[in-house]
Order: C-alpha cells, then structure tokens, then sequence
C-alpha cells in the first residue's frame, strides 16, 4: 500500500475499558498509582472515580500504528502523546489519524494520531515518525 | 532550572531480564493486537520505576499528579532476554501559579546499546481541583 500525505489511517475502535482493565494493567506496568485504582483517593484528588492511566490510551494508539504500519514493513521511530481529557471506566476510545507528510522518497512519513471518546471528545493526540524498512 | 534544591544525580535502576510472559501480560492488559509478538511501543512504560523515585524524590503529591505528555524514540528493538537499565534524569521543574511542571528523561540501554529513550512531562495541581489529563 502506498501512503500519501493527508491520506487517513484505518479507525481501531477498541472495547470499553474496565476498572478490570486498570488493575490488569498496573500490575503489568507497575504503575499502582492508587488515582487509578482506589475510588477514595480519586475522589480525594477532585475526581468522581478512578482514571483510566494515560499511557493505556497511548498504548491504543501504538497498537493503532501497528495495525495500519505492520511491524514486518514499517519501523517506528518516535510515538509521542499527549494526554488532553481524562478518561473514565465505561469509556470506549476510538483511535483515528493520518498522514501528514512523507519525504520526497515516500518511505519516511509522520503520523498525526489522537483517541476519540464516544462523546466525540479528543483525548489523547499523538505523533509519529515512522520508517518503511 | 530548578526553583528548589533537589538531587540532580540521574536515579538508576537495573531491571531483571525481560521475558515472554511480561510481554504477554502487557499485550493482555493493553489490548494489543497488532505488536506481532513483539513487545508493543509502549513496553518501555514497564521500566518508569524511576520515575517514580523521582516523583518522591520531588515530594509530589500523587494525588494531584497529571501525566500531560509521554514520548519514546525507539533507537533499537528491546526483546526477551534483554537485561535494561533505566538512566533516569530531572529535565525541568518549575513552580507556576500554584501548578508544578515536571520533565523527566529516561534512557533505557540493553548492554552497551541505547534502546529506548522515554520523555515524559507531569503537571501537579493541589488535589481536589480535578480536571485536566
């Protein structure tokens, strides 16, 4: 497939992340920062529950990458996020992008990402530089 | 830099080999569908132990911790096996408006190898405003 600039990614939508989800996560990452895992601390930090971690919607977006770029053809670079609404429990983020330009070869492209929620509200925005190999 | 007297000396933490079911246990938890086996771009996450010292280091409240930015630049594969060691450092600390910003940056090296180089940027409100990322 030949990617052009402007050209769109492929949407992953992915499921409804879970309070599950969270612990599953921090136990994986160690991130334990109790803001995503303990309802009283959340609430203690203003918040109504517990937060999704950042890096879970960044992650969706890496995997968003990856679907569009496999890994057998594309090398990434840098992925870079930037974490703009919190996300909650019960939330399903969608993942969008596209390309914003490709060098004068066409193997060499920056990526513009972001995770949408289901009220159609950014997230997450995101970059990358991604090589063909 | 710095408005307070902090340690600068870089936090370094050798982590124990990576293996097969750290990677599994991460793609779980993430939802990753499209790393083909490989651990997903945002892996290095595993290794922000370091952060963490820092954190502390910083007398942060987490409940007022807001991770607004994450960035890796992927210089060479991580992969089972590999042995990392994080060489963690404080970027940036500022005081604004009641607001504190951190950076930090964190090089992951495999052997003599630099694999990865994360950068991540932290925003501490007082708790109990909620809000942002």
């Amino acid at each position: 497939m030949t990617w052009e600039a402007g050209q769109p990614l492929r949407v992953l939508t992915k499921p409804a992340i879970t309070k599950e989800q969270l612990q599953h996560y921090a136990a994986a990452s160690g991130d334990n920062n109790p803001i995503h895992l303990d309802e009283a601390f959340a609430q203690e930090g203003g918040f109504p529950s517990v937060i999704v971690h950042g890096m879970i919607s960044m992650a969706f977006l890496g995997d968003h990458l990856q679907m569009n770029f496999p890994p057998s053809e594309f090398k990434v670079l840098k992925l870079k996020a930037r974490f703009r609404k919190v996300t909650f429990p019960g939330d399903t983020l969608s993942c969008e992008g596209k390309v914003k330009k490709t060098d004068a070869a066409g193997t060499h492209f920056w990526i513009a990402l972001h995770t949408r929620n289901q009220r159609g509200e950014i997230t997450t925005e995101g970059e990358a530089e991604i090589l063909e190999l | 830099m710095s408005e307070k007297s902090f340690s600068q000396t870089p936090i370094v933490y050798r982590a124990e080999p990576i293996t097969r079911s750290q990677v599994d246990r991460f793609v779980q938890a993430t939802g990753s569908e499209f790393c083909a086996g490989a651990p997903p771009l945002t892996f290095a996450t595993i290794l922000r132990g370091t952060e963490f010292k820092w954190l502390e280091r910083l007398k942060i409240d987490m409940r007022g911790l807001l991770h607004t930015d994450q960035e890796y630049e992927y210089v060479a594969p991580m992969k089972e096996g590999d042995v990392p060691t994080v060489y963690s450092s404080l970027v940036d600390y500022k005081e604004r408006r009641g607001l504190v910003f951190v950076s930090l940056e964190s090089e992951v090296r495999c052997g003599e190898q630099v694999a990865v180089i994360a950068r991540s940027a932290f925003v501490v409100r007082s708790a109990a405003e909620g809000g942002a990322a």
